[in-house]
């Protein structure tokens, strides 16, 4: 399988994180990397691959897929038997996990990631970041940061007493959030919610990938490298 | 006896559920109830949103994954797909509907049917006009898409389509920019085949478009 990526970007970690869990190697899963500051994904040969000219896309075989969360969705289910089970171990298991999935995705992701694009992706431009949008959405994470901490009070993880592809989905924008915005007090100041964190973040497969993104925002930037 | 929605039904989202429940042919009602009282945050969802439906044993909130949780137990198996790779193009389209469709559609029906209509709003001219520019790009797209396969995820109904239904529908009827859809070919076609399924029919045959 090819997936074509950003190093070090929130949407193409998530992809390698969860190959990481699943344990596929350099040879299961090649990463090429594509070149943002260049323009490649606006290009044809790339829009041919995925039309919309986002970051990452997967080809497996003549299978073309993207959406980080489509394909982090269609390594879970191929991979199924090896790895780490990313889905629980019932059907109600997994409405659980699709349930935080979908939360992730809707309630969480909106607001941090318009909070990451401004202190992060806007300030490597060289411009000066929107503080009152950074405010508003700082707020609104806030408060959904809020139901996380009694959830996360009641149980270990989100879908249950067991890591899945809901709380996986999480860890990029978190880890930019505390480690390159330098933002972490949402996190830290709620208890549960930060024991969860350091459960998540300390996973052998975590590690292993995080770096990446600590190589690439250290560079001197001539673009963005959001995706 | 049938599945307790909890919401209104002229939302989307809650549609969306009742669509589900409706294509798997069972019997679902609807509970108009408080998002926002102590409750209903404490027992049922405690993000305070609509929909949330209940199971036989439990709870689920988030309609996307409401949809998914029906069409995968009570007998929808084929609008996930047939093979890794149907699953996976379903998966995909479905995440499109929800990351580059509903915004600006949202956006657009919201300003020019909700705000108007209840709550008596004048349209934001710009946030209608930036938002019809990004959903003008992206029905390019998908009338290239459906060029080529009859739905989204290929020459099969599937979840993707479906997820598009109750907004699409709302706004080809209400917003009065229904020529972005119907003059694009296969776009057009495409529209017309999915909300004429008698299980969105029957939906807007019980709450007709005022």
């Amino acid at each position: 399988m090819k997936l074509y990526g950003v190093p070090g970007s929130i949407c193409t970690t998530r992809v390698l994180v969860t190959a990481a869990e699943k344990g596929l190697d350099k040879t299961q899963l090649q990463h090429i990397p594509v070149d943002i500051s260049a323009g490649d994904q606006k290009k044809p040969q790339y829009l041919a691959i995925q039309p919309f000219g986002q970051v990452p896309a997967l080809q497996d075989g003549d299978l073309t897929l993207f959406e980080s969360r489509a394909v982090i969705r269609y390594l879970a289910d191929k991979y199924e038997g090896q790895g780490t089970p990313l889905y629980g171990s019932s059907n109600r298991d997994r409405a659980l996990v699709e349930q935080w999935l979908e939360v992730e995705s809707h309630n969480f992701n909106p607001h941090i990631s318009i909070v990451l694009n401004e202190l992060v992706f806007t300030m490597s431009r060289g411009e000066d970041p929107d503080t009152k949008l950074v405010t508003t959405h700082y707020e609104r994470l806030d408060r959904v940061l809020d139901v996380y901490e009694a959830h996360l009070s009641r149980q270990k993880y989100l879908a249950g007493d067991f890591f899945s592809l809901a709380d996986l989905s999480h860890l990029p924008t978190i880890f930019y959030l505390i480690r390159v915005a330098k933002k972490p007090n949402v996190i830290f100041r709620r208890p549960h919610v930060l024991t969860w964190w350091q459960l998540i973040s300390n996973r052998p497969a975590w590690k292993a990938i995080a770096p990446s993104i600590m190589t690439v925002t250290k560079q001197p930037k001539t673009a963005s490298t959001s995706a | 006896m049938a599945i307790k929605i909890h919401g209104r039904q002229l939302s989307f989202y809650v549609r969306t559920a009742m669509l589900a429940m409706s294509e798997m042919n069972v019997e679902s009602e609807i509970i108009e109830d408080d998002m926002h009282s102590p409750e209903y945050l404490a027992k049922v969802n405690p993000f305070g949103k609509h929909p949330a439906v209940e199971f036989d044993d439990f709870i689920l909130y988030e309609s996307r994954a409401i949809l998914r949780y029906v069409v995968t137990n009570y007998g929808g198996l084929h609008l996930l797909g047939s093979t890794p790779k149907e699953k996976a193009m379903v998966d995909q389209w479905f995440e499109v509907q929800g990351c580059y469709f509903d915004p600006p559609v949202r956006s657009i029906v919201l300003e020019l049917y909700f705000f108007p209509k209840f709550e008596g709003r004048v349209p934001d001219v710009a946030v209608v006009e930036e938002n019809l520019s990004k959903f003008e790009k992206l029905l390019n797209i998908y009338d290239a898409q459906l060029a080529k396969t009859k739905y989204l995820a290929g020459d099969f109904y599937s979840m993707a389509d479906l997820a598009h239904i109750p907004m699409l529908h709302r706004f080809v009827a209400s917003s009065g920019k229904e020529s972005l859809v119907t003059s694009r070919k296969h776009v057009n076609a495409w529209y017309e085949t999915i909300t004429s399924r008698p299980a969105w029919k029957k939906i807007v045959e019980q709450y007709p478009d005022v």
